[in-house]
């Protein structure tokens, strides 16, 4: 029986994998890199099922009215990444001014001055000080812009009703993977999880 | 005491002159990719064979990436040419590329 030759299966197999194969790769280095260095207040980690979508959290930082708040977001990675940047939202409400309604965010990191360069930890750094120095000329959310240049006093209470919330977020809110099972476990287990994806991914 | 050679491995190691000494290039992140995050010496995550066929390409700004990584991003209408690093106009250095 006629055998296909090595090298020509290997390329067919590499037209059909490699641009998926390509990122996936990449979002496993990332996910090496947050899990063994991670940066300060933020933590994340791919579903296990599906390693181009993310769960993560941003704590708030210290000495911001988002003191304390634990804040999920969503990551959403397709195969262009790294040379695309993922689509990002956040799932707990925001009071923020460079923050729409429906979580999604004005971070010119993610639209116009994304670069490949950058990282599932470099993203969400980037984030944790959005929250910390928001940018009222480019507002999301034209309240909370306005509240922010001319009544501190409120915007901070404002700001603070959503850290309070955050901590409430119901699981079956979170429209990232595991609905329901992820966040409950708490970050040890669900961390172990996603260990385990990762073992699985890198055997695959 | 006589010793007869009856037979030897050469064994040889190679790496890409990226202009950074030996010593200078402890920090883990000096010798990847900035693009796809592999050693320089890896290839691209395209490539199956490290080594000329997945070469190393210097900007004029002397940051490094492998070729295929950079001209990938070079080719997305994003990138508006800039280089990943400092955002300049990404122009290919001339002296190492086919001849380290």
């Amino acid at each position: 029986m006629a055998r296909l030759p090595a090298n020509i299966l290997e390329r067919l197999l590499n037209l059909r994998f490699s641009q998926s194969t390509n990122c996936k790769r990449r979002l496993i280095r990332d996910f090496k890199r947050l899990s063994t260095d991670p940066p300060g207040g933020i933590s994340g980690s791919p579903c296990p099922d599906n390693i181009m979508l993310w769960n993560a959290v941003i704590f708030g930082p210290a000495e911001t009215p988002f003191e304390d708040g634990t804040f999920k977001l969503v990551l959403t990675f397709d195969e262009s990444y790294p040379n695309k940047p993922p689509t990002v939202k956040f799932l707990s409400r925001m009071f923020h001014p460079n923050v729409y309604a429906n979580g999604e965010l004005c971070l010119d990191i993610l639209q116009n001055r994304w670069s490949p360069t950058y990282d599932v930890a470099a993203i969400l750094t980037s984030i944790q000080s959005l929250l910390h120095d928001p940018n009222p000329n480019s507002p999301a959310n034209a309240e909370a812009a306005q509240l922010y240049r001319e009544n501190m006093k409120e915007y901070v209470r404002r700001v603070k009703a959503t850290v309070e919330e955050s901590w409430l977020d119901p699981d079956d809110k979170l429209e990232g993977c595991g609905r329901g099972a992820g966040w409950r476990r708490g970050p040890i287990l669900s961390l172990w999880s996603s260990l385990v994806c990762l073992s699985s991914y890198v055997i695959m | 005491m006589k010793v007869t050679v009856k037979h030897w491995h050469a064994v040889a190691q190679w790496r890409w002159d990226t202009g950074a000494s030996e010593s200078e290039g402890n920090d883990e992140n000096e010798d990847v990719c900035g693009i796809c995050r592999v050693p320089y010496e890896g290839c691209c995550p395209s490539c199956k064979m490290p080594g000329d066929d997945c070469p190393l390409i210097w900007g004029e700004c002397t940051h490094v990436f492998h070729m295929h990584c950079l001209l990938k991003w070079i080719g997305t209408p994003a990138s508006k040419q800039q280089c990943p690093m400092d955002r300049r106009t990404w122009v290919t250095a001339e002296r190492k590329v086919g001849n380290s």
